[in-house]
């Protein structure tokens, strides 16, 4: 309950209360480039419906790419880690496919699917696949090399060492590979929207069609949202990696 | 003489039918070699070992570092094969032992599982490879952590059973590693520097208490430790070693007695054992 007490709090808010009076400032200064934080607070206030309609959207989209992607990585990861064959055949590729901007195939993924869920979801897994697989391959070999001795002293097979001591000693990669990929999991649906300009819904959708009308207001209130999307999604996943590692000596002291 | 009789529980024979003979009695180790890489990056480690530990005995490695215990170690654990020569563990070989969980391995560091209790950690080897004895797949899964709450309390960690390794200190840690080895039940214990990483009151004490365990679970044992001390307080014979390449020095016998009460590192039979072993450990440096 330490967040109780003023001095932790306070920094925080002297630091935001700061930041929107620059806001202000900038903002008188010169209209188009920052609209006024009241006209955008109250664009919040007036169409929620609107806003949250929209972040919701995006969320789906960022969060089935996530899954997909990082789902994915993972498995292959387990595959990789288990037969080595395997990760010679596909590392490269993977670290092709990361250095390849990604953003760059979104309008063809548009060709080829249309304007609906799909190729933002494809985008988004794509752009947290290869993190997600270095991060968990890293973590599948960190297991401590007198522990697998241990475990092969009492012969047992792969299964056993994959299941009792190689995963739990990935769970901390894991978690690090969830931190980066699910703000990046926003990133990518965010900019897919971008370059599928027809589509509905969705806060990248509204961000262009604001922009289009220099309806900064609106512009602004979008990122706002998903400024607040990415704080609760990074809060989320913080409270279950502080459950799930508990044992860990570094986050049960802090 | 070692006093105790051996525990109907902790037979020292492997299920199944042993070849007959004072060969299948214990861990023999006949000229063992190993080197590691090729070429003229090859280094020796082991240049045709020698040694025998008889069933239900004791038996300690000293020497300094490089010597090849670890090396050894490995090899009779069935970690490492060796380049020539054969280990023969109650008339098996180190992997068959192990396949049928019959080592009780403990490394260097304790190799605690960090997200594992206490408990959990002690119970890990009953765990793993159920399939290998009867005695395991028999068993419910409810004596498993009574036997390890026991193990724990004999060591002294009745009140930490529910802590994880990083709650424990090294000490604590290492009496954990022990704890789990006596679980497995193996008629061979390994063990590698259990406490070289623990400063010497720790480490007085903790012989006692590997002692007292000992006496009642009455495994065949091969240690290792930098510590004449250790060697004496703990073992039946005492196996010199000498480096470049690995080779047996000398044997030295303790003829001590059991059980050894605390004070008996300040008797002069204890001090002949010791400078007899530090006079082998010069000889070849
Ligand atoms: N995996 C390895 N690859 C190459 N050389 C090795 C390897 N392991 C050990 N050696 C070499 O073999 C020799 C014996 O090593 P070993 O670890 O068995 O010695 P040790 O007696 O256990 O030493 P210490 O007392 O320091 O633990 C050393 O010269 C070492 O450099
Ligand atoms: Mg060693």
């Amino acid at each position: 309950m330490s967040w109780l007490r003023p001095s932790r709090w306070l920094p925080a808010l002297v630091a935001f209360a700061l930041l929107v009076l620059i806001w202000k400032l900038l903002a008188d200064h010169d209209r188009y480039l920052l609209p006024q934080p009241g006209a955008t607070a109250s664009q919040l206030w007036n169409y929620p419906g609107l806003y949250l309609r929209n972040a919701r959207s995006t969320l789906v989209e960022a969060l089935i790419g996530l899954g997909i992607g990082f789902g994915g990585a993972f498995l292959i990861s387990v595959v990789m880690s288990q037969i080595s064959l395997v990760e010679r055949a596909l590392l490269p590729l993977a670290v092709a496919l990361n250095v390849t901007p990604v953003v760059a195939v979104a309008p063809a993924l548009v060709v080829a699917f249309g304007f609906g869920r799909t190729p933002k979801v494809i985008v988004t897994a794509v752009i947290v696949f290869f993190p997600a697989l270095i991060n968990s391959l890293v973590g599948l070999r960190s297991a401590d090399p007198e522990v697998l001795d241990v475990l092969r002293s009492l012969n047992a097979n792969r299964s056993e060492v994959l299941w009792w001591v190689r995963l739990p000693s990935a769970l901390p990669y894991l978690f690090a590979a969830a931190r980066v990929c699910l703000p990046l999991s926003v990133v990518g649906a965010v900019v897919a929207e971008f370059v599928t300009p027809g589509s509905s819904a969705g806060l990248g959708t509204l961000i262009t069609e604001a922009s289009a009308n220099s309806a900064l207001d609106r512009v602004y209130a979008a990122i706002i949202c998903l400024a607040v999307l990415g704080v609760v999604l990074t809060i989320l996943i913080t409270v279950i990696e502080r459950r799930v590692l508990a044992w860990q000596p570094s986050r049960r002291r802090t | 003489m070692p006093a105790a009789e051996p525990e109907p529980s902790a037979g020292p024979l492997p299920a199944g039918p042993l070849p007959a003979g004072p060969a299948s009695d214990g861990i023999a180790v006949e000229r063992v070699t190993k080197t590691y890489g090729s070429g003229p990056a090859a280094s020796t480690a082991l240049a045709g070992i020698d040694l025998e530990v008889p069933a239900g005995r004791w038996v300690t490695l000293i020497g300094p570092s490089g010597c090849g215990k670890s090396t050894l170690l490995r090899i009779v654990s069935g970690l490492l094969e060796p380049d020539s020569g054969s280990v023969s563990i109650f008339g098996r070989s180190p992997r068959e032992a192990s396949a049928g969980k019959q080592i009780a391995y403990v490394p260097q560091s304790p190799a605690l599982l960090p997200w594992r209790t206490a408990v959990g950690n002690v119970r890990l080897p009953l765990q793993v490879n159920r399939r290998a004895r009867p005695q395991d797949r028999q068993t419910p899964r409810g004596h498993d952590t009574a036997r390890a709450t026991a193990l724990l309390e004999d060591v002294g960690l009745g009140d930490s059973l529910h802590k994880y390794p990083s709650e424990l200190s090294g000490g604590m840690q290492q009496r954990v590693a022990i704890a789990r080895a006596f679980a497995l039940e193996a008629p061979v214990l390994v063990m590698d520097e259990p406490f070289s990483a623990l400063d010497e009151l720790t480490r007085e004490g903790l012989r006692h208490q590997l002692l007292e365990l000992w006496a009642r679970h009455r495994a065949t044992v091969l240690f290792v430790t930098h510590s004449v001390a250790e060697a004496v307080t703990l073992s039946d014979t005492v196996v010199v070693m000498s480096p470049h390449p690995g080779r047996v020095a000398g044997v030295v016998p303790v003829n001590l007695g059991r059980p050894r009460p605390e004070g008996i590192e300040d008797t002069p039979a204890f001090h002949e054992t010791e400078a007899a072993i530090r006079l082998l450990l010069r000889g070849r440096q």
